[in-house]
């Protein structure tokens, strides 16, 4: 039970950053051309206790992460992004395009989940971009209990992933007694979410 | 205070002068001491009662606004971001959004100004404005630019030019109305320190 908690933990740690207090912290990507929604998603964000870094443009988005085809990607660990929330009406290339850019990525970036925000209800806009992989569209403003579903979720989704892993690697190093199903419960920086809400429901939720 | 200390001085710069024996001198000091206490009682209850009256206005201002409309359901979120270390940040984005949407507005000025009218150019600014004026919670801005919008949609230049001049005033108006509110807020001081003993 002790090596798979730590298998566990190593595994969680190489995909979520450490925070000073050595707690795991989720990264988030904040992209918005509008000065005011910048400082108060980050600050939304920073309250939530994520790690983040806004940028005001697709096209510096796609410079930060490494994919706009002049810097390749340095390989810095530092720049292990968990979340991309972007803004969709922006000039030059919006939050859409954006989008389609990550998500035609053969690399891991495509696995980023992006969610999109957007302070006008368009039913037409808000399918166009969950069916190109948007995780979810939020209306704007954007509140402190959207930010708090989303970590949960995006938690949820790294726990998984985590637990696929540390089942493969502990099957490898082939431990005497056979596995259990169940993992002693690491503490994890967010509130405990009983459901996992659809995006789509939530949306229609909120139309 | 002054009178107690003087009592005292007196008992010892004249020795002869019966004072820590005889009771008349004991009932003084201690009707001083009583006096002092009390003072100091009235005193921090009238300090402690006028920052709960500070923190009452600051309440009733607040209260007024959203009662009017001026501000909605957002500004309240926003405030909710504050914390010890970020006591400012409402009164912080305001100022930033008065800032960064006087651009905006007079970019709508003299786009208004152009014969013909580029509706889609008026939208798209407004457009912008509009969120900013959503994102901390200006109602009857925030109503003014749908308004617009719509006139813009229709092309109605006219209709522009009067939702424009209205948005104006409703954006002035709040304005001076947030300045006081928060001057009232930072004089009224930490509302946990006034209201919760520790």
């Amino acid at each position: 039970m002790a090596i798979t908690g730590e298998i566990f933990r190593q595994n969680l740690t190489e995909l979520l950053e450490e925070s000073p207090s050595g707690s795991p912290e989720l990264h988030v990507l904040a992209v918005d051309d509008s000065l005011v929604d910048r400082h108060v998603i980050e600050r939304l964000l920073k309250v939530s206790s994520c790690k983040v870094t806004v940028v005001e443009s697709g096209r510096r988005a796609l410079q930060y992460l490494g994919l706009d085809g002049e810097t390749g990607s340095l390989g810095l660990d530092s720049t292990k992004v968990n979340l991309i929330m972007t803004d969709y009406s922006m000039p030059g290339m919006t939050g859409y395009e954006l989008l389609k850019k990550i998500k035609q990525e053969s690399s891991m970036f495509r696995e980023i989940p992006v969610v999109i925000m957007s302070s006008e209800n368009v039913l037409t806009r808000i399918d166009r971009c969950l069916e190109e992989g948007a995780e979810e569209f939020l209306l704007k403003p954007i509140k402190l209990s959207d930010v708090r579903r989303l970590k949960d979720f995006i938690m949820k989704g790294k726990v998984k992933e985590v637990e696929k892993k540390s089942l493969k690697r502990v099957r490898s190093i082939d431990c005497s007694p056979p596995l259990s199903a169940t993992y002693s419960p690491i503490s994890l920086p967010c509130d405990p979410s009983p459901s996992l809400l659809s995006p789509l429901s939530s949306k229609k939720a909120r139309l | 205070m002054c009178v107690c200390v003087s009592v005292e001085l007196r008992c010892y710069i004249n020795p002869s002068t019966p004072c820590h024996t005889t009771p008349h001198c004991t009932i003084s000091f201690a009707i001083l001491t009583t006096i002092q206490t009390s003072f100091l009682f009235f005193l921090s209850h009238f300090l402690i009662m006028d920052k709960i009256h500070s923190h009452r206005q600051v309440a009733v201002i607040k209260h007024s606004l959203f009662d009017q409309g001026y501000l909605d359901e957002q500004f309240i979120q926003l405030e909710e971001l504050q914390d010890d270390a970020n006591p400012n940040f409402v009164e912080e984005i305001v100022t930033l959004y008065y800032r960064d949407s006087s651009r905006l507005i007079s970019n709508l000025d003299h786009t208004l100004e152009r014969n013909p009218l580029d509706f889609n150019k008026l939208d798209t600014i407004m457009h912008q404005f509009k969120g900013s004026s959503s994102s901390i919670g200006a109602k009857k801005v925030k109503a003014e630019c749908t308004l617009f919008r719509e006139y813009c949609r229709t092309r109605n230049g006219e209709g522009c030019r009067k939702s424009f001049q209205q948005m104006k005033k409703e954006y002035a108006i709040l304005r001076k109305k947030l300045e006081t509110y928060f001057q009232m807020a930072r004089q009224a001081g930490p509302k946990e320190t006034a209201l919760r003993p520790k």
